[in-house]
């Protein structure tokens, strides 16, 4: 028997030993590293199949909340309001939605932003709306679907950006989190260059997503 | 012939790209269509914005309605050029922003520092 050969029956009769002690090893070191352990070595979600259900409970608090504050008829109801009582429907969807999802929003903003339908600010984690909008009228059915897919849309990115600090606590997925905390860090503005923008992975998310909610009813 | 190692300084200096988007913007760039990289190369040399149609848009009407950055201005109306459906799509749901994205900024301003 070879030297070769001795080493390799040495390390298969050993397996279960060399097993326990890389596991002991692999403990230890998610222990020390925490949460860093999962940017250095990283290991799949496997229950997508719950984690699919968690994104429909999303999807079903967005739509209680329009419930809520628009009833059974949203985009008729949100068409017929005053513009003052439109942006108050719209704070208050937002507010509900926010509560729901258990993402924190500390401010809403409505403002004239001409080139833009909204945004959505991480460090103030504010939610802000184009004005010009939600006050025009007579306001049309594809307006009214518009303004409530910003909604949805700019919230989606509160939601995203919560589920990439903490995706177990906000039910997502560790890759696609791990894609959006990549993203969020090298995002591309509009002006800059709209068509990385528009292929991005948050927002091609928050546009699904938005899309999703809104599809969900019609006048 | 585009310069680079030009062009890469005057998105981040002067256009305030990060080096990220910088990289990725002149991989766009090279691949205009032959008269938008003309105009697009024109812009950065001399500051000068050479209007291109491409129905329903042109670049002064962007850069105006929507702010958009000449050189942005320039990649969409190729995009509109290849992929009218896609471009036309992301006009017509218009944009938004994800803004103060603090780590993101620091790291822009550091490699800005670093040229």
């Amino acid at each position: 028997m070879s030297v070769y050969e001795k080493i390799k029956e040495k390390i298969i009769s050993s397996a279960g030993y060399v097993k326990t002690k890389v596991s002991e090893m692999a403990s230890k070191v998610q222990k020390f590293l925490g949460d860093l352990y999962d940017e250095i070595v990283f290991t799949p979600d496997e229950d997508y199949e719950r984690l699919e259900a968690c994104e429909q409970e999303r999807i079903e608090s967005c739509l209680r909340a329009i419930a809520e504050v628009l009833g059974e008829n949203p985009l008729n109801r949100l068409m017929s309001l005053s513009p003052q009582e439109r942006a108050l429907a719209l704070c208050l969807i937002v507010e509900k939605t926010a509560e729901y999802m258990s993402i924190e929003i500390d401010n809403i903003i409505l403002g004239d932003f001409e080139d833009i339908n909204g945004y959505y600010s991480e460090a103030n984690r504010a939610i802000a709306l184009d004005i010009q909008r939600l006050i025009e009228e007579p306001m049309t059915e594809s307006t009214a679907k518009g303004v409530l897919a910003t909604v949805f849309h700019e919230l989606r990115h509160a939601y995203q950006h919560n589920a990439c600090k903490s995706p177990a606590l906000y039910n997502m997925d560790r890759a696609t989190a791990r894609i959006w905390r990549t993203n969020f860090k090298n995002y591309i503005s509009p002006s800059k260059n709209p068509r990385r923008y528009f292929n991005q992975p948050v927002e091609q998310d928050a546009r699904d997503f938005a899309l999703l909610v809104v599809d969900c009813f019609n006048s | 012939m585009i310069d680079e190692k030009k062009l890469k300084s005057v998105l981040m200096k002067k256009h305030n790209y990060d080096r990220e988007l910088a990289l990725q913007t002149i991989e766009d760039i090279k691949a205009l269509d032959e008269d938008i990289l003309e105009a697009a190369q024109g812009f950065i040399n001399t500051d000068e914005i050479k209007n291109i149609t491409v129905e329903p848009c042109d670049v002064a009407s962007l850069i105006e309605a929507y702010n958009m950055n000449p050189i942005g201005a320039y990649i969409f109306i190729d995009w509109l050029r290849k992929e009218p459906n896609k471009a036309l799509q992301c006009l017509g749901l218009g944009f938004d922003e994800i803004k103060d994205i603090e780590d993101a900024e620091e790291e822009a301003q550091e490699e800005i520092g670093e040229e």
